[in-house]
């Protein structure tokens, strides 16, 4: 079983973060609603900033004065970055990519900035994350094409010169540097890719990998998780950027990945989804208007243990932030518990059966997914065993759909 | 069932020694375990939550201990889901629901939102009209009743006819108002053979509109000693008023009824005697509840003029709303010049301030802001979640008990301009403890000096900090204008078609900048009409 026992992230952070952990998104730092001491009492110890909104508001001179991203939004804990790669593909309408780095073009006066490595890694100093990612020239997951290759080669220079600028501003020993692993869903370039990054291993802390959940079919995904684990040193941090679904989650940490991070748990949760360990419920539906129990009772978060009731979450979903609040508490404090109790099941090696237990519960009413079968006997687990639940194609993604329907 | 009986102690103050019927008084309300001291505050809710607060954070926010809820959003569903709430224990319906334990809050319900100022149809002889979600309600006494009886919260304010159609209200209309408003309390009073129990704790919200003689009528119809099948309804009580616990004056419609009336928005005065008529006949030592009030000013001077005891704090969850962190105190800070009562954290002279919300004072003023975001504390380590047994949140955690550094107003300019919700959740909670903590200095400052001293403060809070008013005589716009107006500008920046609004506007803004530098260069030149003619080398004009 490639997954990790027990280990834990110590080194230049704001305090521990054990692993494996999923990271929620503070993107405009702060996650959206909470304030840290919120999300610091639910157990959390490591968020994700955003550079490229970061620099926008308040921007790095603001952030200069203040001292850094941790003591402008209050969060004592440990931080990590993403370099603003990602937005390349998500603002794409406004971006044109060239070697020297991302241009951006300002969709209100066609003002232009461009992003360089240099400038991503010294943006992330100034906000002071503990652990900062490199500038990687991300495409769409489903692209195709030469600009797969030329993409996955630009990410290797564009780490060299990362690297360069991280070590010269003399800030090695102070954020952790990560690399990211690029090539699209072509497994040859995936391999060309870690090849070229693993030469640098020893001035990078971690590898991510990144290029994946744009859209691409699951039974893909998991053999690119796979084949970039199997390769990534044991003793780096293994970071899949953009895993939310729980099932996801606990697929990823079979095949040997430590951190995830993704906006899905807070931004469902805005929009009414409560997440639960046999699937979202969505409280907008008016089945649950009068339905006086609490999401789940055996969930340790406020709003749970406080019997804040369906019912009355119906009432105020999207109506009322404090809807919104409450629900995140909740979703962050789901998919916390989901890692938690894999880091639990890794100590006492019933890692398997925690993974049996928890897709039987999630997936029990409407059958595995074909691609988790096949994930997990990857690493010799096998859902089917001993089940009389079926297998089903497709993503297997689960939703609540209105009974009226 | 019913609710414990609320009890009012007036304490004997320094200040006004003498039994005035108006005058300022400190109290104690007490409900079950819970003490509210008077004037004190009661915090609003929407949908049956206090907007922003999640429950950790009403927790955090020691100055709610009261929560006033309108029933009228649950009118969406029929029968209305609190009542449908399955007991637990002892505690009320509407406590279980909304997850406020009965010995830790006050809960008070009434139906309508008193802040709500949209025009309603007309109520009639058999109902009121009530807002919800899906459109308007029709609520009879019965309704309400029954409605009130299984929520069971500490304090139900009485089934009202106060019209919501447009002033000025004719005196058949106001008649009606006060006939209804009697009537409807009676129901909710009686104990007849077929109710099953009867309410206590009914708070009356006095009408009779921005007419004196119509309000004096309706108190006076409350201390009436009845008779015959009237008083057979309400017995043991002999009037109306031995069943009312409280008295409730709602600003919204008061303010609109002067308005209808005067054409002028309303002055003090005119606020103070129309209140005065309605307590004229009461006894004294009830509860007087004013919701709606128009800030620290209106309510200084209610507790002056009036003696009034409790009011909601409606005016600052909405300045909260739009950006506004309130920082006054009383007794006021010690400052040169006239200040706003907060900041209107949209503006970009905030970008770069690391103070807290309460900003910078001299040492002769009051203490820091003790609220969750200017004195926010951790979670003690024992209580932090913990997901696995590896976790240790204490290991590298300061372990110390002062305050984690408070919220700076840079960073709550920062959420506002970016459209996060936490800077309302933020500026709600200072807002309420500001409130709070204004309470505190009043009640402090009548129990323990002279008439003088309170009058001498409240003359000094006016000079100190500028009301926020309607005056149309202003030519600036105040703090929360100015706040409302950037709130405005960051909404617009956001949804569909924003792209075209905001490349509309950086158009339009660089036009205007075009415009200021033309105009100096034209300056600059002398006279109007200027040109700039091309000249060659020998002077002679080029064509």
């Amino acid at each position: 079983m490639p997954y990790h026992s027990r280990s834990r992230l110590t080194h230049g952070l704001d305090g521990e973060t054990v692993l494996p952990t999923f990271m929620p998104v503070a993107t405009q730092a702060a996650i959206k609603g909470l304030t840290p001491e919120q999300v610091e009492s639910l157990g959390i110890s490591l968020i994700l900033n955003n550079t490229y909104h970061l620099n926008l508001r308040p921007g790095v001179d603001v952030l200069k004065v203040a001292g850094g991203a941790h003591l402008f939004e209050g969060w004592r804990h440990n931080m990590l970055t993403d370099s603003g790669g990602f937005q390349l593909v998500s603002l794409s309408k406004f971006t044109t990519i060239t070697e020297e780095g991302a241009v951006f073009s300002s969709p209100f006066n066609g003002e232009s900035t461009i992003l360089t490595p240099e400038e991503s890694i010294s943006i992330q100093h100034a906000i002071g994350a503990d652990i900062i990612m490199q500038l990687d020239d991300v495409v769409p997951s489903l692209l195709q094409g030469p600009r797969v290759e030329e993409a996955m080669k630009r990410s290797i220079r564009w780490l060299d010169r990362c690297i360069q600028q991280h070590e010269s501003a003399g800030r090695k020993d102070a954020q952790n540097l990560f690399a990211i692993v690029q090539g699209g869903l072509d497994p040859n370039l995936r391999d060309k890719c870690l090849d070229g990054m693993l030469e640098r291993k020893d001035r990078v802390s971690g590898y991510a990998i990144g290029g994946l959940s744009g859209g691409e079919e699951k039974d893909v995904f998991w053999k690119i998780i796979k084949q970039c684990a199997d390769r990534l040193p044991e003793d780096r941090p293994r970071y899949a950027m953009g895993i939310g679904f729980a099932e996801d989650l606990l697929v990823c940490v079979a095949l040997g990945i430590d951190m995830a991070d993704c906006v899905f748990p807070t931004r469902t949760a805005r929009f009414g989804v409560a997440l639960t360990h046999t699937g979202p419920i969505n409280l907008k539906l008016g089945k649950h208007a009068k339905d006086f129990d609490p999401i789940d009772s055996t969930c340790p978060c406020p709003t749970c243990k406080d019997g804040t009731s369906r019912a009355l979450l119906h009432h105020i979903v999207t109506h009322e932030t404090t809807a919104a609040h409450a629900l995140t508490i909740h979703n962050i404090v789901f998919q916390a518990q989901v890692m938690g109790r894999a880091r639990e099941a890794i100590i006492a090696g019933t890692f398997p059966d925690y993974l049996l237990s928890f897709f039987a519960g999630y997936f029990g009413d409407r059958g595995y997914p074909e691609w988790c079968v096949a994930a997990l006997r990857s690493v010799n687990v096998d859902l089917l065993q001993n089940s009389k639940t079926p297998m089903v194609p497709g993503g297997g993604a689960k939703w609540e759909y209105s009974d009226a329907a | 069932m019913s609710s414990p009986s609320l009890s009012f102690e007036i304490s004997s103050s320094e200040a006004y020694p003498h039994d005035s019927r108006f005058a300022p008084r400190v109290a104690k309300l007490l409900i079950r375990k819970v003490a509210i001291d008077t004037p004190g505050l009661l915090a609003c809710t929407s949908r049956g939550v206090v907007p922003h607060l999640s429950r950790d954070n009403v927790i955090r926010t020691k100055g709610i201990r009261w929560i006033h809820v309108p029933f009228e959003t649950f009118l969406e569903h029929k029968p209305p889901v609190p009542t449908l709430q399955p007991q637990q224990g002892q505690s009320p319906k509407i406590n279980s629901f909304l997850r406020f334990p009965e010995d830790e809050y006050v809960l008070s319900m009434s139906l309508r939102d008193p802040a709500d100022r949209r025009e309603m149809p007309a109520n009639t002889n058999v109902y009121v009209t009530a807002n919800c979600i899906r459109g308007v309600k029709k609520v009879t006494p019965s309704d309400w009743r029954s409605y009130m009886i299984s929520c069971n919260p500490d304090i139900i304010f009485s089934l009202s006819d106060i019209p919501f159609t447009t002033p000025p209200y004719s005196q058949k209309r106001l008649t009606k108002s006060i006939e209804r408003s009697a009537l409807w309390l009676a129901h909710m009073l009686h104990s007849g053979p077929d109710s099953t129990s009867t309410p206590s704790n009914v708070f009356v919200q006095m009408v009779g509109g921005a007419s004196a003689p119509a309000r004096t009528t309706f108190a006076e119809s409350l201390v009436e000693v009845l008779h015959g099948k009237e008083a057979d309804a309400i017995q043991p009580r002999k009037c109306l008023d031995e069943g009312v616990a409280g008295y409730a004056f709602d600003m919204v419609p008061l303010r609109l009824a002067i308005e209808g009336v005067q054409g002028l928005s309303p002055n003090h005065s005119t606020i103070v005697s129309l209140i005065q008529a309605s307590l004229l006949v009461l006894p004294p030592n009830k509860p007087r509840l004013v919701t709606s009030a128009r800030g620290p000013h209106e309510m200084l001077l209610l507790i002056r003029e009036v003696g009034i005891d409790l009011f909601d704090t409606y005016w600052a969850q909405r300045a909260a709303n739009i950006g506004v962190a309130l920082d006054f105190s009383f007794p006021a800070h010690i400052v040169t010049g006239k200040r706003d009562l907060g900041h209107n954290l949209y503006d970009t002279k905030y970008t770069r301030d690391f103070t807290s919300m309460m900003g910078n004072h001299d040492k002769d003023s009051p203490g820091i802001c003790l609220c969750a975001a200017c004195s926010p504390y951790s979670t003690p380590s024992p209580e932090i979640l913990r997901h696995s047994s590896m976790d240790e949140p204490d290991k590298h955690r300061d372990s110390s008990d002062s305050p984690n550094p408070p919220y700076t107003k840079a960073f709550l300019h920062h959420l506002l301009h970016t459209h996060e919700m936490s800077a309302h959740s933020l500026l709600a909670l200072h807002n309420i403890t500001v409130m709070d903590a204004f309470f505190a200095g009043i009640r402090g400052l009548i129990s323990h000096n002279s008439a003088s001293i309170f009058e001498a403060e409240i003359r000094r809070f006016f000079e100190t900090y500028m009301e926020d008013t309607d005056d149309m005589s202003r030519m600036e716009p105040n703090v929360f204008e100015r706040a409302e107006k950037a709130w405005g500008e960051v909404e617009l920046l956001r949804g569909k078609g924003r792209i075209a609004r905001e490349t509309e506007r950086v158009k339009a803004e660089s036009a205007v900048a075009a415009n200021e530098v033309l105009k100096k260069e034209m300056e600059e030149k002398g006279a109007e009409g200027a040109v700039n003619v091309p000249l060659a080398s020998n002077g002679e004009v080029m064509m």
